[in-house]
């Protein structure tokens, strides 16, 4: 009997309220521990399939499952329960630039409500295991793509999360930088992480061999196994 | 718990730096409006007692049918003396009533003319409202004379009953008006800072903290700027009252104000302009939120 799927998506469809479709009857089954790509071109659905996951989109028809709940279960009430345990690491990276790299971290877990000793006891981990411990007092306005997208994955981690949704996380870095980030990416992935990768990226993929599942108009093109 | 409820008290600060010039604009319009309906308040307060003690000034003459006996008189005064609005009844016999008005106009009143006047009561009223409905009852006993109506300042008590029903409107209305005005300020200033700190909100619910971390600090800052708001009203009315009482210092003859209440007044000015400041913020953050 096969493993219950860790995330399932079934015949899922979005639809903008511009009334574009923004996925089309996909199906697709997930399991703990995978490493996905889903590539495409823009608009292809990739980051919607994200946003279903964190609850940032709802779907309109269709089931999105994460460890067996349904996700349209969760109210506005409760999506902090569901929200711990992913880390998001957003696009447009999301770093408050009045706040150095050390601060940015430390506020996401003051705001889950971690104690100071907590706060005190886990940032300089979170930045170690991201490799931007070095830069904990710097702004992120002084900081490269790659040190950038570092922090937003650190801050990701802060609820020790078994699922990681990264949207197009090398979207504005070099190949050099690109290749670190999904290096750090495999790395939490073999660390047991689930990791859901959104990007178009292709050349760093490639030295991958993960799982890509490519996206066209909101439907499924191709499911290729890693 | 209490590094909890810290984070969440900084958060409200920091958005009321950050926001200074709407933080500033909402707490003076709020502390103007608590001013104005504070000191409207106060001067009705004032107004009222001034009336109520006014009230006992006015006066009623009712008059008595000839013949009627001092044991009855008496139990007249007492059924009147038991009617709503009535603080006291004198009995004012026709001899002594006499002898006054010899006395008040001696030259009018010649020697040897019979006594014209009837046994009469002098009722003082409590409430001026009632002043209708004593005249009727009054009249209505069967001890009183119909042919010698009651005699009372009818137009006056009535100009002083309206002019406190126009103050009671004028506060009422006013204060009310103010009160939304300040309301909006608050609104907007909330909408603002929900505006200026989208970032911050999204990062917090993005990393799993609850509505209630993302929302309260928002209410908390509504409610800092109605508190401030009434503590400045409070200010505004002490500051007048001492420079009222200076000026009135002069004037021996206009006495002493009453002493000013701070401690009540910074309860319910500050109490009032808190909870307005909470709903405000709390219907502010009602619709960006849920969009």
């Amino acid at each position: 009997m096969p493993a219950r799927p860790y995330i399932e998506y079934r015949d899922v469809h979005v639809v903008y309220s511009n009334g574009v479709k923004g996925l089309d009857g996909v199906s697709l089954q997930i399991q703990r521990g995978e490493f996905v790509f889903f590539v495409g071109e823009t608009g292809a659905g990739k980051s919607t399939l994200l946003k279903l996951l964190s609850r940032e989109q709802h779907h309109c028809e269709g089931e999105v499952r994460l460890d067996g709940q349904e996700l349209s279960d969760f109210s506005e009430y409760n999506l902090h329960r569901l929200r711990r345990q992913m880390g998001v690491a957003p696009q447009d990276y999301d770093l408050l630039p009045n706040k150095t790299v050390w601060e940015n971290v430390a506020y996401a877990l003051r705001a889950v409500g971690r104690s100071r000793r907590e706060v005190f006891d886990r940032v300089p981990k979170i930045l170690l295991q991201v490799n931007v411990a070095h830069r904990a007092d710097a702004f992120p306005s002084q900081l490269s793509g790659g040190e950038k997208q570092r922090v937003v994955i650190g801050r990701a981690l802060i609820n020790e999360p078994p699922l990681l949704l990264a949207d197009e996380p090398t979207g504005n870095l070099d190949a050099a930088q690109s290749e670190e980030i999904m290096r750090l990416l495999a790395d939490l992935n073999a660390r047991g992480t689930t990791v859901l990768v959104a990007s178009h990226d292709l050349p760093t993929m490639e030295k991958f061999s993960k799982r890509i599942v490519c996206l066209e108009r909101g439907k499924i093109k191709e499911d290729l196994g890693g | 718990m209490v590094d909890r409820i810290a984070f969440i008290f900084v958060e409200a600060l920091q958005a009321m730096r950050r926001n200074v010039t709407m933080s500033i604009a909402a707490i003076s319009t709020c502390g103007l409006a608590l001013f104005l309906l504070g000191g409207i308040s106060l001067v009705y307060v004032a107004l009222d007692s001034w009336g109520q003690s006014l009230s006992g000034k006015f006066e009623m003459r009712a008059y008595l049918k000839d013949g009627v006996k001092p044991p009855e008189i008496s139990k007249v005064a007492g059924e009147i003396r038991s009617m709503p609005g009535v603080k006291a009844v004198f009995w004012i016999p026709r001899d002594k009533a006499w002898e006054r008005e010899k006395v008040k106009y001696p030259k009018e009143v010649s020697q040897g003319l019979e006594n014209p006047l009837p046994d009469a009561f002098k009722i003082v009223l409590s409430d001026l409202n009632q002043a209708d409905a004593v005249e009727q009852s009054v009249q209505r006993l069967p001890q009183m004379d119909p042919q010698n109506p009651i005699q009372y300042l009818k137009a006056e008590q009535e100009l002083v009953e309206q002019s406190r029903s126009f103050l009671r409107w004028l506060a009422g209305s006013l204060g009310a008006l103010l009160l939304l005005t300040a309301g909006v300020l608050i609104y907007n200033a909330i909408r603002m800072t929900v505006f200026s700190r989208r970032k911050e909100a999204r990062i917090m619910r993005l990393v799993g903290a609850s509505l209630f971390t993302v929302r309260v600090p928002y209410m908390i800052e509504g409610t800092l700027h109605g508190l401030a708001g009434g503590a400045l009203a409070c200010f505004l009315l002490w500051a007048c009252q001492l420079s009222l009482q200076n000026r009135l210092e002069a004037f021996t003859a206009l006495g002493q104000l009453p002493p000013f209440p701070a401690g009540a007044a910074f309860l319910v000015l500050g109490g009032i302009g808190a909870l307005y400041g909470f709903l405000a913020s709390w219907i502010a953050l009602w619709v960006p939120m849920k969009s």
